[in-house]
């Protein structure tokens, strides 16, 4: 009896500490947006709030693709660079030749699931560590969309494509809705099918689910091709809303994703967190930058600061773990 | 020692022919193809000015690519050296611009790198963060520093003693060969002589037992990071007075190039293997790869020149290649 007792009492602080960790992440989103509306009456408008959702949108899209990775104790940098080659594979197509915007999609989304495939195959294969390998392929990518774009910037597609990043359906924004999709798509995949588990199962302890029988190799490779395709739907869905594809389209986005994986609870070691993490970690970083905004500050300071962010949202992650008694290295 | 060589190689005859090579990384020959390649097909690629210029372009890339080593040795990553030489160079150049003298300028962008690489190391020994995340943080906030500092523009830099120091040359030799020269037998000296190299070495190939043998580990880790942001804002200065201007996007994707010459080089990033000599051959094939490129003709072709557009997709699929060749030579023998 005694012992039921205890770990029943056990289970519930256990629980406890997972809710007070998950809880810690939404107060901080909420915190943010309370000094926020003191600091700027615009803040707390309905249309602003529209605008920091319809913003965070894509990037939430990218952060999903880089909390899939991370879950596995890997790392992709090169979801910014797919993002971008994505885009200007799709745009090239529709403004170069007579191809329907449906193949010029499926062919961005096809060039960044092929280069997560390589991504995956260097890291799980060749067994290079994922910094190296995926940067490599970064630049690989970024020199490929520079290669194509020659230096200039298409824009100006036609309206039908335009509306999956720009319009509206029932009133609120495709952007959203398509975040919605793919959020709602990655939390099914991640939590209730096999596949998902053995991601988990991976980024806790890959010998371990190796040798309980998984193919470890064919799971990373598999997250990395599902990563880059993520990436390459979020860079497509990128053009068509801001109607214009260049080569530095993702070039800003790499670390802020990261930030937004942080911040939502997921662990850079692997195993712990997911999908809706990252979703209040997306938005965080959103309200932070439509903050920025807000507040007056100079663009050329937004790099510095969002350097700074990284480092104490990684810095306040340890924090909150160690408070909880979780595992932090 | 006959016995034991048999024993690992398993064929005694050939030990002594392969011997003298075994140090020199595998893509040594690929580079050497390359050279010939280029011999070949750029009537100006093998002559002494373009031999001169190479190992001038290189001279910043080793800087680099060394200091990117003696992190890789401690087990840890250093992605922010790009960053700092950048911005070590701004800072240099805005203080000479602001009527400060060319020493305090020189000692001012040094300091700034010193402080970075100070920063990014406490945040790995002290505050336990993974390496790659940290100078990844870094990079942002030390290149949007640059940026900010130098309002996204351009910063002349017309002091004679930094053109000197970058550009001028002593026996027709160039001054940032005999920098990275320095920078190299100083490191090559510390790695190999001092009881500092060797608790580097120690605490890459196994943390654990460093620890465990009373050695202050954290205390080196730290360390570590401040020779790196020291050796890349030494680059940092050299590198605009080469330049005659501090750009403060000029360290962009540097990074990658010094940590892959590391890996090229036969540096190991787990168990501190490798050393800063194989660097160099994974320096020297990055640099002969982008000078190569810039000349290449192939008449028989049609092919005049590569376009500056396509060189960082040539670049970066080559050195991916070249890794993966590498990784594939090393393990030759040890999967099957």
């Amino acid at each position: 009896m005694n012992v039921i007792a205890q770990t029943v009492k056990k289970v519930r602080l256990n629980i406890d500490i997972r809710m007070l960790n998950s809880l810690s992440r939404v107060l901080i989103l909420v915190m943010l947006s309370l000094g926020m509306s003191l600091l700027s009456p615009v803040f707390l408008t309905s249309r602003n709030i529209v605008n920091i959702i319809t913003t965070a949108s894509i990037p939430a899209i990218l952060a999903i693709a880089q909390t899939i990775v991370i879950l596995t104790a890997n790392i992709d940098l090169s979801i910014g660079s797919i993002f971008a080659i994505a885009g200007v594979t799709t745009g090239v197509l529709l403004k170069g030749g007579n191809i329907p915007a449906p193949y010029a999609v499926l062919a961005g989304l096809a060039m960044g699931a092929s280069l997560g495939f390589i991504n995956g195959l260097l890291v799980a294969v060749i067994k290079l560590p994922p910094f190296i390998a995926t940067y490599g392929v970064s630049f690989t990518a970024y020199g490929l969309a520079s290669g194509i774009l020659k230096g200039y910037v298409i824009y100006g597609f036609p309206d039908a494509f335009r509306f999956i990043g720009n319009g509206k359906f029932y009133g609120i924004p495709m952007a959203i809705i398509l975040a919605g999709i793919v959020i709602f798509l990655m939390w099914l995949l991640l939590t209730r099918t096999t596949f998902g588990r053995r991601v988990f199962a991976l980024g806790a302890n890959a010998e371990a689910a190796r040798m309980s029988g998984i193919d470890t190799k064919g799971v990373l490779i598999l997250v990395y091709v599902l990563s880059g395709f993520i990436a390459a739907f979020a860079g497509v869905v990128q053009i068509a809303r801001i109607n214009a594809a260049d080569v530095e389209l993702g070039t800003t986005l790499l670390q802020p994703t990261i930030a937004a994986v942080v911040i939502g609870g997921t662990s850079m070691y692997g195993g712990e967190g997911g999908v809706w993490g990252t979703v209040v970690g997306a938005l965080t970083m959103g309200i932070i930058q439509n903050a920025l905004i807000l507040l007056g500050v100079p663009t050329l300071w937004q790099q510095f600061i969002l350097g700074l962010f990284i480092i104490v949202a990684v810095l306040a992650d340890q924090a909150v773990r160690r408070l909880t008694g979780r595992r932090s290295n | 020692m006959l016995e034991k060589k048999k024993l690992i190689n398993g064929n005694e005859t050939k030990t002594w022919l392969i011997a003298p090579f075994k140090s020199f990384p595998p893509v040594t020959w690929v580079v050497l193809a390359i050279f010939i390649i280029f011999s070949v097909t750029s009537s100006g690629f093998f002559t002494v000015n373009n031999m001169i210029s190479i190992v001038r372009q290189g001279s910043f890339l080793w800087m680099l690519a060394t200091a990117a080593t003696i992190v890789l040795l401690s087990e840890a990553l250093d992605l922010s050296l790009g960053s700092i030489m950048t911005f070590s160079g701004v800072v240099a150049a805005l203080m000479l611009k602001s009527g400060f003298s060319a020493p305090l300028a020189l000692i001012g962008g040094i300091l700034v790198g010193v402080i970075s690489g100070t920063i990014t190391g406490f945040m790995v020994s002290k505050l336990k963060m993974p390496s790659f995340i940290a100078s990844l943080g870094m990079l942002s906030v030390v290149g949007g520093l640059a940026l900010a500092l130098a309002k996204a523009n351009q910063v002349l830099v017309t002091d004679a003693t930094f053109l000197f120091l970058g550009g001028g040359d002593i026996l027709g030799i160039p001054m940032p060969i005999f920098i990275a020269l320095a920078v190299f037998i100083f490191t090559y000296f510390m790695l190999n002589h001092t009881a500092f190299g060797r608790y580097i070495i120690a605490i890459g190939g196994n943390q654990a037992g460093a620890r465990l043998s009373g050695l202050d580990v954290e205390k080196f880790r730290w360390l570590v990071f401040v020779f790196s942001g020291t050796v890349a804002a030494i680059a940092g200065v050299v590198l605009i007075g080469r330049l005659q201007t501090a750009d403060p996007i000029v360290g962009m994707r540097w990074e990658f190039d010094a940590v892959a010459a590391s890996i090229l080089g036969g540096t190991s990033t787990k168990k501190g293997k490798g050393g800063i000599t194989g660097t160099i051959i994974g320096v020297l094939l990055i640099v002969v790869m982008r000078n190569g490129l810039n000349i290449f003709s192939f008449p028989a072709l049609n092919i005049t020149s590569v376009p500056a557009v396509w060189q960082t997709f040539v670049v970066g699929s080559a050195i991916l290649i070249a890794i993966v060749f590498d990784i594939l030579v090393r393990n030759r023998g040890k999967i099957s």
